[in-house]
């Protein structure tokens, strides 16, 4: 296979030395803003994992693990994207390692990458190659079960603007995915690379989202055992809100709701079939009905900083850690191919206090962060990422010691919950056959 | 205008023949210059024109995916060489028609754009039901 080629950019971009020293989580927040150029030594086919474009289009990065004192980070790096090649940051390869160079003072990072686990390459039982059904984002599988989404049927499409869903039809990814290839690739993501959480995610499905994911929650939970996930566009109104306790009762332990952006006109905006079809505050209805069934940030708020303003963000992050779920905060990427793709890519100086008030909002709130087993969301900066950004005072090494005591009380539970089990719900629930159809 | 390595281009006899030659006609008549790359499915053109003095990514892949039907389908390729990634920003689509003139000509001016979002052309098509080959 053949070896990256590096694209330099002017030296003249790089003058300033004033650049301090990055910690781990200074440089995942620097590098997503920047990406990675990469060169000629490095040779990411073997060494690393494939970079491959699935569901909304961001993990088209560079997946890499960032070694730290307090923990490891793993990110999914832009090497994709126009702005790329302009970064001060060159991955090469040297003496059998990787690392990254900041070309504005020097600074050298060691960086691991993750391998390319063995199934990615295999076929389920019925010929699909396992990584055209999901595939890792971090330590998380990741599936999309149907590839098709609504908001980009349709003249105009009504797609989010920031997404590229709808351009890996028949392109990277197989459209329909059936329930015994998803089983298959469970079930090998679990054994050989220890997956412990598994993801399953949807487009608009015009109020059907939730229906579509359930039989595969049920499946995965009952024959492979395993942390689940669920995201879909919520309800409209409060009528449909059954639904999720419904995906509970199927295996569901975590559901996550992408209301991307804070202020309501933004909302309207950039997420336009969103807005026509349930609105923003379905989302905020969704979250805190099963936020208030569920423990503490076993919800989520998904939000994308580096748009919006900064102070609607830490909004965001306020309101979401309210109500006891925690925030997942993406920073924005101007994907290759979405209609964003020419707005630049955020500045570090503003995604820096947004990710340090992330990580105190959800320490203030009580959100149990870093808890769960073996879940790296490479795609984001993981609220436990951030405690590098807070200072290490005797009230910071307190709360890490009773993470920790959390995290050992949690494990019975987590055990459990990993297990094949029989599920208590049923794919046919009698509010299935009063829905009215949309 | 295209500018091919060796030889003609040989017209699919199962697509819409028409829209394909249309497209070429259009394509060999503008200014801008376009290299045929024949290791590729279909009918594949990269634009050689630089955009904001960088390469400029903008691909455009002709080919027929049923009897009567030709596609005309925009896309960058990864910039990551070990990548077998492919960027669609969408198709058009002419099954029994032929494309107009003002539509390969918007087309042309978004390729020399680098496929800017701003410049699609309309009745780009971005979601379709066909494999795209490589």
């Amino acid at each position: 296979m053949g070896c990256a080629l590096s694209v330099a950019p002017s030296v003249a971009t790089f003058l300033s030395m004033s650049t301090p020293r990055r910690n781990p989580c200074e440089l995942e927040i620097d590098l997503f803003c920047h990406g990675v150029r990469m060169d000629v030594s490095c040779c990411i086919a073997e060494d690393g994992r494939p970079v491959a474009r699935t569901r909304a289009g961001l993990g088209s990065g560079l997946e890499i693990i960032i070694p730290g004192n307090l923990k490891d980070l793993w990110v999914n790096v832009p090497v994709e994207e126009d702005f790329v090649r302009s970064s001060p940051y060159l991955l090469r390869k040297r003496e059998g390692r990787y690392e990254v160079t900041d070309a504005r003072n020097g600074e050298v990072y060691v960086l691991r990458l993750p391998t390319e686990p063995r199934w990615y390459e295999g076929t389920t039982s019925a010929g699909t190659r396992m990584r055209e059904v999901g595939v890792l984002q971090g330590t998380y599988l990741g599936i999309y079960v149907s590839n098709s989404c609504m908001y980009w049927y349709g003249e105009p499409a009504k797609n989010c603007r920031f997404c590229t869903t709808g351009f890996n039809v028949g392109v990277n990814e197989v459209a329909e995915k059936s329930i015994e290839d998803v089983v298959e690739l469970a079930q090998r993501a679990k054994d050989e690379s220890g997956v412990t959480f598994v993801h399953f995610n949807t487009g608009y499905q015009k109020g059907r989202g939730l229906q579509q994911i359930a039989p595969y929650v049920k499946a995965v939970k009952e024959r492979v055992g395993a942390l689940i996930g669920v995201q879909a566009v919520p309800p409209r109104d409060s009528s449909g809100l059954w639904q999720y306790d419904w995906l509970r009762d199927l295996g569901a332990d975590h559901f996550s709701f992408c209301y991307e952006f804070h202020t309501p006109e933004v909302f309207a905006e950039l997420l336009p079939g969103k807005e026509e079809t349930v609105g923003q505050q379905a989302f905020f209805r969704a979250m805190e009905y099963c936020q208030a069934r569920m423990p503490k940030g076993a919800c989520s708020g998904e939000i994308i900083a580096g748009v919006e303003p900064v102070a609607a963000t830490l909004a965001a992050i306020d309101y979401i850690t309210g109500v006891g779920a925690f925030p997942t905060v993406c920073i924005f990427r101007p994907v290759v191919g979405s209609d964003m793709e020419h707005y630049p890519s955020p500045r570090y100086e503003d995604m820096l206090p947004i990710m340090r008030h992330m990580y105190v909002a959800c320490r203030r709130a009580g959100i149990p962060i870093g808890v769960a087993p073996n879940i790296e969301v490479s795609l984001i900066v993981n609220p436990d990422d951030a405690q590098y950004l807070v200072p290490r005072t005797p009230a910071f090494h307190l709360d890490r010691l009773w993470l920790r005591m959390v995290k050992l009380l949690a494990q019975r539970h987590f055990k459990r919950a990993m297990r094949p089990q029989q599920v208590r719900g049923t794919l046919k629930p009698a509010q299935l056959s009063t829905m009215s159809r949309p | 205008m295209i500018r091919t390595p060796a030889g003609d281009f040989a017209v699919p006899p199962d697509g819409n023949v028409v829209a394909l030659q249309t497209w070429l006609h259009a394509l060999q008549s503008s200014a801008a210059l376009f290299h045929w790359r024949q290791d590729r499915a279909g009918i594949d053109l990269a634009c050689a024109i630089p955009v904001a003095e960088q390469p400029n990514r903008a691909r455009l892949k002709l080919f027929a995916p049923d009897m009567g039907v030709m596609v005309a389908f925009f896309y960058k390729e990864s910039q990551v060489p070990f990548s077998t990634d492919r960027f669609a920003y969408g198709a058009m689509i002419h099954r029994r028609c032929a494309p107009t003139e003002s539509e390969c000509a918007a087309s042309v001016v978004w390729m020399l754009s680098g496929l800017h979002p701003e410049q699609r052309p309309e009745g780009i098509k971005r979601a379709f039901p066909f494999d795209i080959p490589r």
